[in-house]
């Protein structure tokens, strides 16, 4: 059994993938690899911090990085890279 | 040098844990202010020109170092919430368990009631000890309880102690005669 992911490396994987351009939340949902529901929620704290934010202007829902989130994306590559090297990720 | 190396590390740390959450780097945050202190420590240790001053921040040096690296192997090993158990790992650390076990050592291989004011002892020092980590209610109680026990066990250590030369000195005192 794999060891479970941990939230930083979860947010890591949504940022990398909104990076290469917006998706929809079913879609990221299997490119996460995590249930829709706890996804929607982890989403939705992500848009509060304005780190992503969520188009529903169409009728699908389409999710896209903000400059902030980029940066923030940025920072946590090099953190979780840090964190791999003391062996605590 | 290493002070804000650490330092700047563990700000980064508590930058993105403000932004998105996460234990890991709660737990990365506190171990690596905990470095950062030592680091400090270590400075200071060697500026200080008091001996008392320096000798407090020279012990705190490897006390800082300890929690830091406690935590990390916590977090390294423990994949749950089961963190909570660094206060029970620090338990381990505090010099009065140590006291403790090498009391508790010492009273296996004495005699008689030696052995008793000794495992006495022992308890006081573990009591100590628990009220280091004990919520802020108990502590006072359980410094009381330690207190009462430690005291009782080296009034009578010392009574036995001392009547037991005393006595030992008369026979030897009849015994010149």
């Amino acid at each position: 059994m794999g060891r479970k992911r941990s939230r930083i490396e979860i947010v890591f994987k949504v940022l990398e993938i909104l990076i290469q351009g917006e998706t929809n939340p079913t879609k990221l949902a299997t490119l996460v690899n995590m249930p829709y529901d706890r996804l929607v929620k982890l989403l939705r704290e992500l848009e509060e911090r304005k780190i992503i934010e969520m188009n529903s202007s169409r009728k699908t829902r389409f999710i896209r990085i903000t400059d902030k989130g980029i940066r923030l994306y940025e920072e946590l590559k090099k953190v979780l890279d840090l964190l791999d090297d003391y062996g605590l990720i | 040098m290493g002070f804000t190396a650490f330092l700047y590390t563990a700000l980064r740390f508590l930058q993105i844990y403000r932004e998105i959450g996460g234990d890991e780097l709660a737990l990365a945050f506190l171990s690596f202010m905990f470095l950062s202190l030592s680091q400090l420590c270590v400075l200071l240790s060697i500026l200080s020109s008091d001996i008392r001053i320096a000798t407090a921040l020279y012990v705190a040096t490897a006390t800082t170092a300890i929690a830091s690296f406690t935590i990390m192997i916590v977090q390294r090993h423990i994949e749950n919430k089961m963190y909570i158990m660094v206060p029970t790992i620090l338990l381990i650390l505090v010099p009065d368990i140590v006291a403790g076990l090498l009391s508790s050592y010492v009273a296996i291989e004495a005699k008689r009631s030696i052995r008793l004011f000794l495992l006495m002892l022992s308890l006081s020092y573990y009591l100590r000890a628990l009220a280091v980590v004990a919520s802020v209610e108990f502590t006072p109680i359980l410094l009381l309880i330690s207190e009462s026990v430690r005291s009782t066990s080296a009034v009578a250590l010392a009574v036995h102690n001392s009547l037991k030369v005393s006595r030992l000195w008369a026979e030897s005192e009849v015994g010149l005669r």
